[in-house]
């Protein structure tokens, strides 16, 4: 996977194999002010062909947070044991976005027992 | 990542024998080749003071050249995408960069040099005077099909 940014003279800012490194550029760059979100796009290539539509900078670090955000709580229900179908609903959370709220089924609080004993790092709470 | 992990050393190309001759493609505002405004639309990077951004903050001298393509239909597909972003923007925003494309004949003797990556979207950049660069266009064409 390849990306470009462009901006909208035409120029490609900058590539990159990951769209980890796509998003802290745009982030960095619209953190000094000098660009808004809607001036700079992302193009997406795979084996030298385009991939979809252009996107715009903003609607690529949605879709990019909303992947992310997924990816991690996958990985800490994983750690935890829990199987994600049991789960109704997560986010990440917290002063510094270290916990992950997530909620289950109050039938399954066996599944918090075991939360509890094998994780201090996350928050959950139990269904009604 | 720091610039230096991330970026290639220069590949510039000083035009200076036949053999890096070559031929290419930039938006312009200006739709005749012999409009004297057509020299503005070969302002360098620095000279339009555009922040330098990824190669060009990494790469000593980078931000003195411009964008240009590799290909007239590569040219054109840019073109296409920055006006899917416009006017996702706002539906009847003008494309800043013009709405056609100069065939530029980079020749030799005149200080002209190009960076070509080999990207996938045919991007590179171009040095040269403004009013070398507005000589050496072959014709300009509509950037839309």
């Amino acid at each position: 996977m390849r990306f470009a940014i462009i901006d909208m003279e035409g120029s490609t800012l900058d590539t990159f194999d990951d769209p980890s490194s796509v998003a802290a550029f745009l982030v960095g760059m619209l953190q000094d002010g000098s660009t808004a979100a809607d001036e700079v796009g992302v193009l997406e290539y795979k084996d030298g062909q385009r991939l979809g539509p252009p996107m715009l900078a903003a609607d690529f670090l949605t879709r990019w947070r909303t992947e992310h955000m997924q990816a991690v709580i996958a990985r800490a229900l994983q750690n935890v044991r829990i199987d994600s179908a049991t789960v109704l609903n997560a986010t990440i959370s917290g002063p510094s976005r270290s916990w992950i709220d997530i909620t289950i089924p109050s039938e399954r609080a066996d599944a918090l027992d075991a939360v509890a004993r094998d994780s201090r790092s996350h928050r959950f709470s139990l269904a009604a | 990542m720091p610039p230096s992990e991330h970026h290639a050393a220069s590949r510039r190309i000083e035009v200076t024998t036949k053999a890096h001759e070559r031929e290419v493609f930039r938006f312009v505002r200006v739709v005749a080749v012999d409009d004297e405004a057509l020299a503005q639309d070969f302002l360098s990077d620095a000279a339009r003071r555009k922040p330098a951004r990824g190669r060009s903050a990494a790469i000593p001298g980078h931000i003195d050249g411009m964008s240009a393509f590799r290909t007239l239909a590569l040219a054109r597909e840019r073109w296409q995408d920055i006006a899917k972003l416009a006017r996702r923007r706002r539906p009847t925003e003008p494309i800043k960069v013009g709405e056609h494309i100069a065939r530029v004949a980079l020749g030799t003797g005149e200080g002209f040099a190009y960076e070509d990556l080999g990207h996938p979207d045919g991007h590179i950049t171009i040095w040269g005077r403004p009013a070398d660069l507005a000589d050496a266009v072959v014709e300009i064409v509509p950037a839309g099909m």
